[in-house]
């Protein structure tokens, strides 16, 4: 088991991308429906909240990247009891269990589908920013309204990505 | 209205901050339309929600709740079990995944106040929140809960249900207002909205849950419920909370049909021009593509039970002279009673297929107001505000607390009904005082009680007039229980010498009926303030008929007191007074005694 792997995907998927930037994204969109108003958020969440996924997007592509070899049941072999295996023997026996991984969970399929999602999302947040653009105050909700369904598809692009990291097994699994 | 009140039982959204409000805990409330009124957190929130789905109190269910770097922090089932008990809750949200461990600068520097976490914290198998869920759920079995988390449901979708949550909330993903009202709504346990239904006890919020599940399709439902705990509104509620409003109310009450107009209510009857019988529509069909509320179910008579049973089955009726032509209906069946339909299914006397089609979308017991006296203040605040607001001139009234204690010292068989006549009656005597107080409050074993203290000769110590028409209904249900009192031919022994004991009974109560209306029909008069006894009006009061003689009232005094094991000084009275002036037998009553 790479917990490392797996505490990396945790803080993005479930630290940082459902519990602080999807909630943001939530309020934000009830604020520009009017049903709340918070001006803290009016102020911050252009210029502080949103960029927030330029980051992101680069931390999430490495983890749809780094997913084979984290999560190849092959990591086991590099622990007791199996590491005592001699090297060619290890050798082998890694690379048949790694593929028939592979083909088993899909996991081509899987990092694929996860690399759409978060280039699905990158456009939304590149046409957001672009109608952003035009926005004479982004530091008020009022002059933003217009752009609620930029806002919205974003969100729904993010929410996707979300799904999209559930897709990946939650542990390492030999068989 | 009151709006519903949460607790979010979450490590992050849950913790304090020194210096600063918690921006997740807002971001949260923002997206999720929740008042936080929590209270724990410094300065002036900028956050201000229009319409709140519910109020919220978050509890971080670690220790410490306010952590800064250097700080270890561990998971606090005690302090979750304690916060739990202290309120009432419309609903739990619960996580799954609590951090714990050292804060440390780096995870500080992450996300503010939440430790590193340690090996297992997030592991599905190993979760606090499912642990807090098993605590839960064994000392709070009625409390629902639900889990509100951003991790994966599959993970743990066997645990979090073996465990006793009602759901799921994925946090971040779909995560709306209107899910977490519809959730709120499904499970919640939350006042009826439109407070018809009056009560925040837990004994009627779960009635009302009960109803609201059963509300959600349109299977027929059983209404369980001794009298006066409100089982028509009950039907009505359910109505409300249809998912496709409609508004066909359709009430049949069996007591007031009998058998042979049972069947042309119910189905309706076709133009017969022979006989000269208009055509009329049905109470079914009139209540098609809605509800149709059964009242007292147990008094249908077997025929109109087979016929029903076909009604519910092919969901087609058929007019009375008009056999062959079927009318489709949809209707929903919702039945009350406070018989043992069971009982009376064995016994044969109540069919129990039909009983099972008129319970298979479930069946809701309304709890007695003996068992949610808590409810009684805001009862009686609504029935003296309705008795203020029905009486023209009453002045608005203050209710004590002595007054609220004296009404929850009694166990009010007769329910809703009975306190609501208990209070009107109070109103309605003292209309020009700005305080209810304890001797405004007539309860009936203190009423009985009175009757038995001395009274002056030729004056009875008078209670104030009472509405007849509110009183009316605890007599009704003594009438029904006698006449519904089934005598056990298998238990021998219980039969034993009773006689006398039930002759003394029914001599008693027909002797504290007529003290009662004495004392309802006395007059003040300049000689005696307190009131004077009037025989042929309480004989009037007591047949409901102006017709009475006074001859005819003094004979059936004699006849109702004749067996009277003893009397109190106003019957004592009232008898020698009769017997003084028509000292014969009296005449017969024309009925058998």
């Amino acid at each position: 088991m790479n917990s490392a792997f797996q505490k990396r995907c945790g803080e993005f998927n479930h630290d940082w991308l459902k519990n602080q930037y999807l909630t943001a994204l939530g309020s934000w969109l009830n604020l520009l429906d009017g049903r709340i108003s918070d001006s803290a958020l009016e102020r911050s969440f252009v210029s502080e909240i949103l960029p927030q996924w330029e980051g992101a997007r680069v931390q999430a592509e490495s983890l749809a990247c780094d997913f084979e070899i984290n999560m190849s049941p092959r990591t086991l072999l590099n622990t007791p009891p199996l590491s005592r295996l001699d090297d060619p023997t290890k050798e082998w026996l890694g690379e048949t269990i790694h593929q028939l991984w592979m083909r088993r969970v899909r996991v081509s399929e899987i990092v694929s589908a996860v690399l759409r999602e978060i280039d699905g999302a990158d456009q939304a947040y590149g046409r957001l920013r672009q109608a952003l653009c035009t926005c004479s105050n982004t530091e008020s909700g009022e002059a933003m309204r217009s752009l609620r369904s930029e806002f919205s598809e974003f969100r729904s692009c993010c929410q996707r990505v979300a799904r999209a990291f559930e897709l990946f097994p939650g542990e390492v699994r030999a068989a | 209205m009151r709006l519903p009140r949460i607790l979010i039982i979450d490590d992050l959204f849950g913790r304090t901050l020194v210096g600063r409000r918690n921006e997740e805990r807002a971001r949260l409330c923002g997206q999720y339309l929740l008042k936080d009124v929590t209270g724990d957190e410094e300065g002036r929130s900028s956050l201000t929600i229009n319409s709140p789905v519910a109020e919220v109190v978050f509890l971080r269910g670690q220790k410490p709740s306010r952590s800064v770097i250097g700080d270890v922090v561990e998971n606090d089932p005690d302090g979750i079990l304690q916060t739990v008990r202290s309120g009432d809750w419309s609903m739990v949200l619960l996580d799954l995944c609590f951090y714990t461990g050292r804060v440390t600068e780096e995870s500080d520097r992450k996300t503010a106040g939440v430790p590193k976490g340690r090996d297992g914290d997030d592991d599905p198998r190993r979760y606090f929140g499912l642990q807090v869920l098993e605590l839960l759920h064994r000392e709070f079995p009625d409390l629902p809960v639900v889990i509100l988390s951003s991790k994966s449901r599959n993970e743990v979708s066997l645990e979090f249900s073996s465990k006793g949550a009602l759901g799921f909330l994925p946090r971040g993903d779909e995560g709306s207002p209107e899910a977490l009202g519809e959730y709120i709504l499904k499970h919640g346990l939350i006042p009826d909205e439109s407070d018809e239904i009056i009560g925040n006890s837990k004994p009627i919020l779960l009635s009302l849950r009960a109803a609201r599940l059963a509300a959600r399709n349109r299977k027929n439902v059983l209404l369980l419920g001794e009298r006066g705990t409100g089982k028509e509104l009950f039907a009505r509620y359910i109505g409300r909370h249809r998912p496709v409003a409609t508004s066909e109310f359709v009430i049949v009450n069996s007591a007031e049909l009998t058998p042979e107009l049972f069947a042309s209510a119910l189905f309706g009857i076709e133009d017969r021009t022979a006989t000269g019988v208009k055509k009329r529509i049905g109470l079914i069909e009139e209540a098609n593509g809605g509800d149709l509320f059964f009242d007292e179910v147990k008094d249908m008579p077997p025929l109109i039970q087979a016929a029903i049973l076909r009604a519910i089955e092919q969901r087609e009726i058929a007019r009375q002279g008009s056999e062959d032509r079927k009318i489709q209906v949809d209707v929903r069946f919702l039945s009350a009673t406070n018989a043992d339909l069971e009982r009376m299914s064995e016994e044969g006397s109540f069919r129990s297929d039909l009983l099972d089609r008129l319970r298979d979308g479930g069946t809701i017991y309304l709890p007695p107001l003996r068992e949610r006296k808590e409810d009684i203040p805001l009862l009686v605040e609504k029935f003296v505000r309705d008795a203020e607001s029905h009486l023209a001139g009453a002045l608005v009234r203050q209710i004590e607390p002595a007054a609220l204690q004296k009404l929850c010292t009694y166990d009010w068989p007769g329910n809703i009904r009975e306190l609501r006549g208990c209070v009107f009656r109070a109103v309605s005597e003292y209309p020009d005082v700005e305080h209810l107080v304890p001797v405004h409050v007539h309860l009936p074993n203190e009423r009985m009680s009175q009757s038995s203290v001395p009274l002056r000769p030729a004056i009875a110590k008078v209670e104030p007039k009472r509405e007849l028409a509110e009183g009316s209904g605890d007599l009704d249900g003594l009438i029904e229980r006698i006449e519904g009192f089934q005598f056990d031919p298998n238990n021998r022994g219980d039969l034993v010498g009773k006689l006398t004991k039930v002759r003394r009974a029914y001599a008693g109560l027909l002797s504290r009926y007529l003290a009662t209306a004495l004392s309802a029909t006395s007059k003040s008069t300049p000689d005696n303030p307190e009131g004077e006894i009037q025989i042929t009006a309480a004989i009037k009061l007591m047949r409901g008929d102006k017709t009475v003689t006074t001859s005819q009232a003094f004979d059936e005094v004699k006849r109702l007191l004749k067996e009277s094991p003893e009397l109190d000084p106003l019957l004592e009275r009232a008898y020698r007074y009769v017997l003084s002036l028509r000292p014969t037998k009296p005449k017969s009553s024309g009925k058998k005694q």
